[in-house]
């Protein structure tokens, strides 16, 4: 029983630490977004000029909404491609399939700088796509969806496909069935590939300038080129946001499904 | 039966729908909205035009007015959060020509997107010298119509016009200057070699692991053959190579190789920073503590060039914007923010004073600096630099 | 067994599709799907990639059999010597080094990442998604203002130095940055969560039931996690590791801001190759050369691990 104790204190430590040591800059970053001191380095007193100024700089804000509408149509599409994807690929046996196994997993091998220049050649002067944000948006679904498809495929062992079988035995068809009951025992795995994709597809930097067209800047080029001349400390003021809204948004929710479990708990008794 | 079907029916159609929606939402920003800007040019909006100037300021030619009207927009390239805002919002207050920003994070970057795809709508470009030499040699650059940039014709120093990069002006308009050099910080550094290179290659013992390098093989091979006593643009094999060593030498010393160590200078973390004598000048507004330097040895003299690259599709806004920019109290604005030292006869004189006072003088920029040449970075001069980049990098 | 029964339903299902189709039109394109009844799964997923991955990618190996211009441009001439770059000492050096990197940085992940999944699973209890949220979380910040971020930290002047001189445990500023090891920890610090989650999703789908069985045959906690957990969940492993091993070949990021960029990475080679020397074809060869590696890594490790290796993952 101590062997147990003491490796349960090892694994609490481990975790702890990791913890601390992923949430520390972030911290740092957030406590910082709030001090006095113009380029977000040491503590100076509180003020939200920072971000007054953010929301004052329609570049900044631009670049921002940009990312995240390219984020939220990579995922969408990702996720649906890659569900059927992985669908496909564990229930039929086809000559293919090893290859497309491999190949799928082209976009996250190559280097970024490869991709995007790639990417930039093909579109310009083969199949002639005008570059845009939908150039953008192409490119962020083409190195996302493979991380969905190994996501989903990986759970694919593990799911009860009985139910499958009696759905189709009920007489439902192979629509209802899907939308019915493949997709929600798949939609875990399909939340976790979400989880995954948003972090890749928004902090993409390389591929995403090469194929953007002019007046296309996301978030990651919008930081990056200011960099260079910049005094303003909109990074860190950014970098805050994006913490503190997910955050807020997990509590929230949380407070929610507390109250709805309590709630159905009671219903259930 | 018939409730299954109006359930697959309904399931079918939500789906569809959502699809639909979805394709609703990204037609509509591959399309974009419609930018059409239609100001009515008549004869009545040049005149306007033209008489709202003052008197050191010059019209285009009315045909170049009219078609940039016309043309009705400006895509921008340039790096970002640098010309205020104020300046575009000006121009597009004056003309109603709307302004649209693309940016570049780095020049090997911005060069390589144009060698791609020349055909990139850009319409005003913003490389540096270096930049501008490869996106000339590509032919990537449209010729200026001097016509249509007056201000330009009387504000750009004589010796500017006939500057070694582009003789005659044919291909872009500097508008500003800049050398490179070291950034400081006088709380921390006491070397009574200043202001020597030696500073920064061969660094005193206790300033070890406080220095940075450029990293950009042009600006650190080159500082380094100028402190050699060589040419900037040497395509020697024995002076690389001993430029080569010299680095090889510092590189234990240095902290790493940085091409923007803002931060680290702010931080202290970094007291002696290879970088540029404007953004020295700037990060001396914003810490007291931290000056630029003017090499004994020498160093090379650069600018930022105002470009129309081939694909633009509204070249007459382009020159229109550039002439606008050579008002002298538009290029003072924009020194002023930037801190660049001035490319324009003017507005040199109308600068603040304690800007001017620290701004190198004219003897210095006669005597110390050359321009980079196409040798040094095309062709055999990029491919030695590169290479010893490469070792030094290994 | 599951195979037969899979073939049987589809059967089945198509069958009761076909006859609900027989007013449509088309019936050479029944039997056509019929036959492949996985078309509209797999179909898109094939569609793009012949359109966005195997087209791009064929341009690029195109590219590294043409010469380069004097400004590295393409001139339309089939060579090899852009191959011959392969050998230059500085690619064999370059990419020793980030494999071995790589390597590290997948290791480190794995023996750290397992442990903060199991700790999650076992222990989380109610509070399990909030702490895989609060863990990826961080992630979702751009990774450059991450690393700004860290560099704050690790700085001579920064927190870390500051606490460690405050506690006197040291008496001079450590250099906690530029060095190979802050690039290590950078790198960890950017793809850990990638680690934890697939093994975090993989143990949550543990059946429970398989645990008890093995204590009540009289395993203890240590033999349980070795002969039943770990094995079990051997596929999240390869997936976590495909995860962090990939990204940290390619990423110049970290060691450009944490390295001081002193050294060249693979994917900081490639760049330089093609941006800063700006010669595609050579940088083509280059990025051949790197994918065609880890893509032929990749299926040994495919076999080695065996073909259901990545069902069996989550």
């Amino acid at each position: 029983m101590k062997g147990r104790k003491v490796a349960r204190s090892v694994l609490l430590g481990i975790s702890v630490l990791s913890y601390i040591i992923l949430w520390a800059p972030a911290l740092v970053l957030i406590l910082f977004s709030f001090s006095k001191n113009r380029f977000g380095i040491k503590w100076e007193g509180f003020t939200l000029e920072w971000y007054a100024n953010l929301l004052s700089q329609p570049a900044a804000m631009d670049a921002l909404k940009l990312s995240i509408l390219v984020v939220a149509i990579a995922i969408v599409v990702s996720s649906l491609g890659g569900t059927l994807a992985a669908y496909g690929l564990y229930k039929y046996q086809f000559k293919g399939r090893g290859i497309l196994r491999v190949v799928s997993l082209l976009p996250l091998v190559m280097p970024t700088v490869v991709t995007g220049a790639a990417m930039l050649v093909y579109f310009t002067q083969l199949i002639h796509l005008r570059l845009g944000i939908g150039s953008v948006i192409i490119a962020h679904i083409t190195f996302t969806i493979p991380l969905s498809t190994f996501v989903v495929l990986g759970r694919m062992s593990r799911i009860d496909w009985s139910l499958e079988e009696a759905s189709i035995d009920l007489g439902a068809n192979k629509v209802t069935t899907f939308w019915k009951i493949t997709f929600p025992l798949l939609l875990p795995s399909i939340f976790a590939s979400g989880l995954l994709i948003f972090p890749w597809s928004f902090n993409d930097f390389i591929t995403t300038y090469f194929v953007a067209g002019v007046g296309v800047t996301t978030l990651p080029i919008y930081i990056f080129s200011q960099v260079r001349h910049s005094t303003t400390p909109i990074v860190n003021t950014i970098g805050a946001i994006f913490i503190i809204i997910p955050l807020l948004g997990t509590l929230f929710t949380s407070f929610f499904r507390n109250r709805k479990s309590a709630q159905s708990r009671s219903g259930h008794d | 039966m018939r409730r299954k079907e109006k359930v697959k029916a309904r399931q079918r159609s939500g789906v569809i729908l959502i699809l639909l929606l979805i394709m609703l939402v990204a037609v509509l920003l591959l399309v974009g909205c419609n930018r059409g800007n239609t100001k009515a040019a008549g004869g009545g909006a040049y005149k306007k035009y033209v008489a709202s100037l003052g008197p050191d300021e010059s019209p285009v030619p009315s045909d170049c007015f009219e078609q940039a009207i016309k043309e009705g927009e400006l895509i921008t390239y340039n790096w970002a959060d640098w010309w205020p805002e104020s300046l575009f919002t000006a121009f597009t207050t004056e003309f109603g020509i709307k302004v649209t920003h693309s940016y570049f994070a780095d020049m090997n970057e911005m060069v390589t997107k144009l060698k791609l795809y020349p055909k990139a709508e850009y319409d005003w470009a913003h490389p540096d010298l270096r930049g501008f030499l490869q996106l000339k040699e590509m032919k990537g650059l449209q010729k200026l119509n001097h016509k249509w940039l007056p201000n330009v014709e009387k504000y750009l120093p004589t010796a500017t016009k006939n500057a070694s990069y582009d003789p005659g002006w044919q291909y872009g308009v500097p508008s500003d200057r800049d050398i490179t050099t070291y950034i400081y910080n006088k709380d921390h550094v006491d070397d009574p070699r200043m202001p020597s290179w030696a500073v920064l290659f061969e660094p005193d013992a206790k300033y070890k692991g406080r220095v940075t390098l450029n990293n950009d093989m042009f600006e650190c091979i080159g500082g380094a053959l100028k402190y050699l006593g060589y040419s900037w643009n040497s395509t020697k094999e024995s002076e690389l190579a001993q430029a080569k060593m010299l680095i090889q030498k510092a590189k234990p010393n240095i902290m790493g190789f940085e091409s923007n160590p803002m931060k680290p200078l702010y931080e202290d973390e970094v007291w002696i920073a290879q970088n540029w004598f404007g953004s020295g000048c700037r990060r001396h507004a914003y810490k007291e503590s931290l000056w630029p330097v003017l090499p004994k040895e020498g160093t090379q003299i650069m600018c930022d060039l105002m470009t129309i690259p081939i694909g633009a599709a509204h070249p007459a806004v382009a020159h229109l914007f550039i002439n606008y920019i050579f008002r002298p109290k538009k290029m003072v604005e924009l020194l002023n923010e930037t801190r660049f030292l001035p490319n324009h006869t003017v507005a040199a004189t109308m600068l603040p004073k304690e800007l001017l006072d620290i701004y190198p003088p004219q003897e210095y920029l006669d005597k110390n600096t050359e321009y980079i040449t196409s040798d040094a970075y095309t062709g055999k001069g990029l491919q030695l630099r590169s290479a010893i980049w490469e070792e030094l990098k290994r | 067994m599951g195979a037969v029964a899979d073939t049987i339903s589809s059967k089945r299902s198509s069958k009761i599709t076909e006859t609900r189709r027989q007013h449509h039109s088309g019936k050479k394109i029944i039997g056509f799907l019929r036959r492949r009844a996985y078309f509209p799964y797999v179909g898109p997923l094939s569609v793009w990639i012949i359109l966005f991955v195997i087209a791009p990618l064929g341009i690029i190996i195109y590219y590294s059999f043409l010469r380069a211009g004097p400004s590295g441009n393409i001139i339309a001439v089939f060579t090899l010597e852009n191959y011959r770059a392969l050998f230059n000492p500085t690619v064999r050096v370059v990419f020793l080094r980030t494999f071995l990197l790589a390597f590290l940085t997948n290791l480190i992940c794995l023996i750290v990442g397992y442990p903060i999944a199991y700790w999650i699973v076992m222990y989380g209890g109610r509070w399990k998604h909030r702490l895989v949220f609060l863990l990826i979380m961080p992630s979702w910040t751009c990774y450059l203002i991450r690393l700004y971020a860290l560099k704050t930290l690790m700085g001579y002047s920064g927190l870390l130095n500051a606490v460690l001189l405050k506690l006197n445990l040291i008496q001079a500023p450590l250099q906690l940055l530029y060095t190979p090891g802050s690039i290590l920890l950078g790198l960890v610090y950017a793809w850990l969560p990638f680690m934890v989650l697939p093994i975090y999703a993989s143990l949550e789908g543990l059946d429970p039931l398989l645990l008890e069985a093995s204590s009540d045959l009289g395993a203890n906690s240590f033999e349980r996690f070795f002969t039943v957990t770990l094995p079990l969940t051997k596929g999240s492993l390869f997936v976590g590791s495909l995860l962090v091993f990939i990204p940290s070949l390619g990423d110049w990021l970290a060691p450009l801001l944490l390295g001081g960029d002193k050294v060249l990475l693979a994917g900081s080679l490639v760049e330089h190759y093609f941006l800063k020397q700006g010669n595609i074809p050579v940088g083509s060869s280059l990025a051949t050369f790197l994918t065609a590696v880890v893509l032929l890594a990749l299926y040994v490790v495919i076999k080695f691990a065996g073909q259901d290796a990545l069902e069996r993952v989550l």
